[in-house]
């Protein structure tokens, strides 16, 4: 299995780019899509599922165009998006029959994965109510149900944890591992440790570009050595604020440790620490900012 | 600034807002491409304001010469006609959109009053009304310089368009609100609702008239004017007696295309004073129109996109009187399956699920959740039908109305439900598509299947085209009207007004039901026919598009 994107840019307007000149070639295993808001990730997995065209490039699927064969992907894709709507007077276990039948399943299959994703997604007491009296939470539990219904071959997910409770998030990410040994998942989200937890590779995206494609460690290593922690004084946060990329705070009784990207050592009482993905994505996108 | 409790800012704000956002969308230039179309028909003579009478077996029609004040009448009947019947459909996507898009939620959190909001709407309603009048009274006068006669003079066109149109749409406005604001009028129901009251509250008054004189007919009948008709008459009666004192025909103007077969005989106007009870009728329309928006306030629930609903489907009543059948939340918790011990059932075959499945689907989308007075009706239509019990064109008239219900919902459910991206990255993008639309020609066979199988008894082939031909052209349209206005409303109109006109008034030209039983082995049907595979084909471009 494999999908690569070749020179793949979506224009809006002219001079306005969602996404521009990206290369990009992913294997089976999870691959994480980080990047600021308005980075193009969105765009990227719309045009990827063939839901919006690209203006320049192409995208594979197994070596098939997309663009000329969009049935390719469609018939192995499994799709959740950023902001998705439901058929509210369907009950869960509907609404997934009805997106099964768009997959293509016929009734014994779509029945069976049905029963084991309302269980593996934990609705199985709401199956039979009806959508407009779920949750956001459940809601999102729904989206991710449809996503793996036809048990897809390429799995594309956009911001699957908003909304999820702490203990959702943690049970989406280990269904997300248990699933992900067969096929290619490209996860897009803001929260950098649902990536840190499941992603082969990272994939950063910024003002429609692609900054890197490479894998977790080696993004980490280039942050190694500067990372810091430190207590400060209350009144001093700001000051340490504007000199340095903070990327964590935990107030104390004698004034507030902060977690910080530099070059050098901030403070002759600061500490190196183990760099984080998310010291790694902030430090990347701060050095491409000021470059 | 506040005045008795009214912040006259957020009014102000919320108008702005609306105004913009309606004013933005491109739909609205095709709605002023077509007021724009209407201004340069009332100048070639299309649209008219005119008086019928026979002498001798001959139809005489008596209409203006194009003077300025002749167009400026004949534009603005036309443009209050327009707004007063499809106004509504125009006006009442507002707090729709705010409900689906959320914003509702954020007004209804701040300290904006329910009296604000819809106030505000109300003022961007009238706002676009403006637009449209502005739009129509333009095209009337630059049409005017160029087809007219005599000298253009702006003050008649723009002030008559204005005169007649604005309060209407006040009025409208208000209703639309009041509908919208209420929960049991807000969809297809509301949509019916309105487009019956509006066509009998324009002929209300028509019986008083009689064969009085314009300036006879009692006061009290004059102030129900809606459109202008009995102004018009006051305004031009003189002037039609001027060149035929014999006139006997009504004394209330009527306005549109005429007849074909008439000697039309030109009158000339140049103008004349408004008569005075007419400003009290137009400050009456605004003040109602206003008082509607007001009222809107009492049925008006600011966080009813947030409510849950309470389950208000004939299986939810039936679960709750019979335990047994409830959901299984009910039941005792079963066991979650943790992630790592998760065994999916392998997919191996991603097309076994054809067009079949996806049909029952589109089906049960389409019928479920309608009220129980529906399926009622329904049932009822069915017995009667199958019974040969009411004459054909009653229930055959019955049949092709009642289920707008279901085929309005056709093209648009997609996208009110935001449900795009799963159809269109499926395998199914175009079966889906023909899937929707077979579910709605099925149901449109059931409906005029058991209404027209005498006239298919009777007829044979020439009546199986009649019913194959509704069959096509229903559901294609309603689907093909939804994809392309993202709303049910454009659809409800059109077919309400072909229905009207058509079925129940035994057009035989637009009797695509065949109710008039005149159809049969006409071409008639065929045409219709064409029209729903056009759609449909506009309606798979569409599809083709988005892929």
């Amino acid at each position: 299995m494999n999908l690569r994107l070749t020179n793949v840019g979506k224009r809006y307007a002219e001079g306005v780019w969602g996404v521009r000149e990206v290369d990009l070639e992913l294997e089976q295993g999870i691959h994480g899509l980080l990047g600021p808001n308005g980075a193009g990730k969105s765009t990227l997995m719309r045009i990827i599922t063939t839901v919006a065209e690209p203006t320049t490039g192409n995208t594979y699927w197994n070596g098939t165009d997309t663009g000329e064969t969009p049935a390719a992907v469609r018939d192995v894709l499994g799709y959740l998006p950023q902001q998705f709507g439901v058929y509210p007077d369907l009950t869960a276990t509907e609404f997934l029959e009805y997106i099964a039948a768009l997959r293509g399943l016929d009734r014994e299959t779509a029945d069976a994965r049905i029963e084991e994703l309302l269980a593996l997604t934990n609705l199985q007491q709401a199956r039979d109510d009806r959508l407009r009296t779920f949750s956001g939470g459940m809601r999102q539990r729904v989206g991710i149900a449809q996503a793996l219904v036809n048990d897809p071959e390429l799995l594309v997910v956009d911001e699957p944890t908003v909304g999820l409770d702490p203990e959702e998030r943690v049970r989406f990410r280990n269904v997300l591992s248990s699933t992900a040994s067969d096929r290619v998942v490209l996860l897009s989200t803001h929260i950098v440790p649902d990536i840190e937890a499941t992603a082969t590779t990272v994939a950063l995206l910024e003002e429609g570009e692609l900054v890197t494609h490479t894998d977790p460690e080696s993004l980490v290593e280039a942050t190694d050595g500067k990372v810091y922690e430190y207590v400060v004084p209350r009144d001093d946060l700001g000051d340490v604020r504007r000199e340095y990329q903070v990327s964590g705070t935990v107030q104390r009784a004698d004034g507030v440790s902060v977690r910080v990207i530099a070059d050098e050592r901030p403070a002759p009482d600061a500490t190196a620490v183990t760099p984080t993905l998310e010291d790694a994505y902030l430090d990347r996108i701060e050095r491409r900012g000021a470059a | 600034m506040r005045s008795g409790g009214l912040s006259t800012r957020r009014v102000y704000h919320v108008a702005r807002a609306d105004f913009l956002q309606r004013i933005r969308s491109r739909r609205l230039l095709v709605v002023l491409a077509v007021i724009a179309y209407v201004g340069y028909l009332v100048n070639v003579g299309t649209v008219e304001i005119f008086y019928q009478d026979s002498s001798n077996e001959q139809l005489y029609q008596y209409a203006g010469e194009p003077t300025s004040a002749y167009i400026g009448l004949t534009a603005a009947v036309t443009g209050a006609s327009i707004l007063f019947l499809a106004g509504y459909y125009v006006l009442s996507g507002s707090l729709e959109r705010d409900r689906t898009t959320g914003v509702e939620r954020l007004v209804g959190s701040t300290s904006t009053t329910d009296r604000e909001l819809l106030l505000g709407k109300w003022f961007s309603h009238v706002g676009l009304v403006v637009v449209l009048l502005g739009t129509l009274g333009a095209a009337a006068l630059l049409n005017h310089l160029v087809h007219g006669t005599g000298s253009t003079d702006p003050l008649w066109i723009l002030g008559s368009v204005f005169l007649l149109g604005l309060p209407i749409g006040c009025f409208v406005a208000g209703v639309t609100l009041l509908f919208q604001s209420t929960d049991r009028l807000r969809g297809t129901v509301g949509n019916v609702v309105y487009f019956f009251g509006a066509m009998m509250l324009a002929v209300a008054a028509v019986p008083a008239v009689g064969d009085r004189a314009p300036t006879e007919i009692p006061l009290w009948a004059r102030m129900t004017d809606t459109i202008g008709l009995f102004a018009l008459g006051e305004l031009t009666y003189d002037a039609v007696l001027e060149i035929e004192s014999g006139y006997d025909g009504l004394g209330v103007a009527n306005f549109g295309a005429g007849s074909a077969g008439a000697e039309v005989v030109r009158f000339h106007w140049t103008g004349d004073s408004w008569p005075l009870w007419f400003y009290a009728n137009r400050f009456g329309l605004v003040l109602l129109g206003a008082g509607f928006a007001l009222a809107a306030t009492v049925p008006y629930d600011r966080f009813s996109s947030a409510s849950s609903s309470s389950g208000t489907g004939l299986v939810d009543r039936f679960r709750g009187v019979v335990p047994s059948l409830g959901s299984a939340a009910d039941e005792p918790n079963e066991t979650v399956r943790r992630p790592n011990e998760a065994t999916l059932t392998p997919v191996t075959d991603r097309s076994a699920g054809g067009f079949g499945r996806l049909l029952g689907q589109e089906l049960r989308l389409l019928v479920r959740d309608q009220p129980w007075w529906w399926y009622a009706g329904a049932l009822l239509i069915g017995f009667i039908g199958l019974t040969g019990s009411a004459p054909p064109e009653a229930i055959v008239s019955a049949a092709a109305v009642w289920p707008i219900f279901l085929w309005s919902s056709m093209g648009v459910r997609m996208i009110r439900h935001r449900m795009t991206p799963f159809i269109i990255s499926s395998r199914q993008p175009y079966g889906q598509l023909l899937a929707e639309w077979t579910a709605g020609a099925i149901m449109t066979a059931a409906f005029f299947g058991v209404a027209l199988w005498p006239v298919v008894l009777e007829t044979g082939i020439g009546g199986i085209i009649v019913l194959l031909g509704a069959v096509v052209f229903v559901p294609s349209l309603a689907q093909a009207m939804g994809l392309w206005s993202r709303t049910r409303r454009l659809f409800e109109l059109l077919y309400l007004l072909l229905w009207y006109v058509g079925p129940l008034n035994g057009v035989p030209a637009l009797d695509f039901a065949g109710a008039t039983a005149e159809t049969a082995g006409t071409a008639t049907p065929l045409l219709f026919g064409a029209v729903g595979v056009g759609a449909l084909v506009a309606a798979l471009t569409h599809r083709y598009r988005q892929t």
